[in-house]
Order: structure tokens, then sequence, then C-alpha cells
């Protein structure tokens, strides 16, 4: 894998840009909520994968079960977020592990 | 151009420097995602739950080339999307390129904006001022001594 190359353009359809701005609304809401409702997930969440959409938690088993929370259950909420919850709350290091 | 990025706190208790964005997935459709500002990450990784999503038409990567950190080296694809990110003025930002994406959900539990992007700004990571910013012209820093 060589050193990559990114292109960086500007979009000038206001329409898209309107539909951004909307979606990132979203997604910093639900941002927001899960930073005050941490104590609510967890130790629950761990080792599992949360989903955070409409202002509301579900723990999932796997990313495809959170997905399909968030399809049926906020399938309006496209700045829903879906995470994985690490077991262990030590210190990190991000970098990737085994 | 400048973007402002998030101090956020996480599961363990601990703030850390998060850029909102959205990636374009193969339906068309945008996908929320909080990337960890990581400028010492040579490559920005997606993270596997955010490639279930997005179910884009992914590639190996050449034979010999791995994705390794400190744990050691982990299994990953290579996609070509758009990252995009929404400029303090309004104004929408794409970054087109191609991202490495682990493989197992279980590997990394966010993705992370390496220097493939980041090396297209100056960036900004003040805890003090609670500041994270990505600059590039017609924005710039300036520092000053009291």
């Amino acid at each position: 894998m060589s050193e990559p190359a990114c292109s960086i353009e500007d979009v000038s359809d206001a329409h898209e840009t309107a539909r951004v701005q909307s979606q990132d609304a979203r997604h910093r809401r639900n941002n927001a909520w899960l930073q005050t409702h941490w104590d609510a997930v967890l130790p629950q969440a761990r080792g599992k994968f949360l989903a955070v959409a409409g202002q509301e938690a579900f723990i999932a088993q796997t990313p495809e079960e959170a997905w399909a929370w968030v399809d049926t259950t906020h399938p309006e909420d496209d700045g829903a977020i879906v995470q994985y919850i690490r077991p262990e709350a030590g210190p990190r290091i991000y970098a990737s592990h085994r | 151009m400048q973007v402002t990025g998030e101090w956020q706190l996480r599961d363990d208790g601990v703030v850390r420097p998060i850029m909102r964005a959205k990636v374009l997935g193969s339906a068309g459709t945008l996908a929320s995602e909080n990337f960890l500002i990581d400028s010492g990450a040579d490559r920005t990784v997606l993270s596997a739950v955010l490639l279930a999503r997005l179910q884009l038409p992914t590639q190996n990567a050449d034979p010999g080339v791995t994705l390794s950190g400190i744990g050691g080296t982990s299994e990953f694809v290579l996609v070509t999307t758009v990252i995009a990110l929404m400029r303090d003025d309004g104004v929408l930002v794409r970054i087109r390129g191609e991202f490495a994406g682990f493989t197992d959900p279980k590997t990394l539990d966010m993705s992370v904006l390496g220097r493939d992007v980041l090396g297209n700004f100056d960036l900004i990571i003040g805890r003090h001022r609670n500041e994270i910013l990505l600059l590039a012209p017609r924005h710039r820093y300036r520092i000053d001594r009291e």
C-alpha cells in the first residue's frame, strides 16, 4: 500500500449541502445524548455493539443487528451511530491489535 | 477552510478528539461516523462496523502489505469512497480516496482519521481551549505570546 492520495473538493450543490447539514444536526444530537447517558448503557454494553438513534440506545450482539434496529426503529435518523464498546476500560493507544 | 471537531467523552471516561463525518455508501446514502483524530496514524481506517453499513465493494491489499500497530497486524480491505465534512461556513467538503477498513468489528472501536487526510490540513488539537480545527487556505493559525 503506497502513500495514498486524497482529492478534496467543495460541494456547490445547495440541496445536497442542506441535506447533509440536517443529517449532521441529527448526528450531533445523538453524540450529545450518548455523552450524557454513558451510565445508562454501561457496563452492559461492554463487549457488544451500541447503537444510538433518535436519542435512544440499543445494545446488539453484532453490527448487523445494531444497524437493523436503527433501520426499523428510527428509519428517519441518518445521524445514527453504531460502535463497538470494548470489554476493557483501560488506557488506549489507538493501534491495531489482536 | 476551517472544519471544527469536538472533544468527545467516550465509554472509558476519557475525552478524545473527534471529527464528525459522513461516509458515502453503496446506495448513495451517507452514514454518520465519528472519527478519532490520530495524527500518528499513517492511514485513515474505517471501522468494520461502518464497513458493514456502507456495503461497498472491497479490494484486498497487495500481498505483503499489512496494517500494523503496536499490537501487531490486523486483517483489512480497501474501499474507495468519499468522506464528507462540513466546513464552519456551511460549505460541504468531499474527501475522495481509497481508505483501509478493518474486517473484524472488534479490532477497533472507532474509525480513525489519519495522515492521508490530515496531511491536507493544519491541525489544531487544543484541550485547554477546547479546540479542534482543521485549517486550509484561506485560514491559518498564529501563535501569540502573552
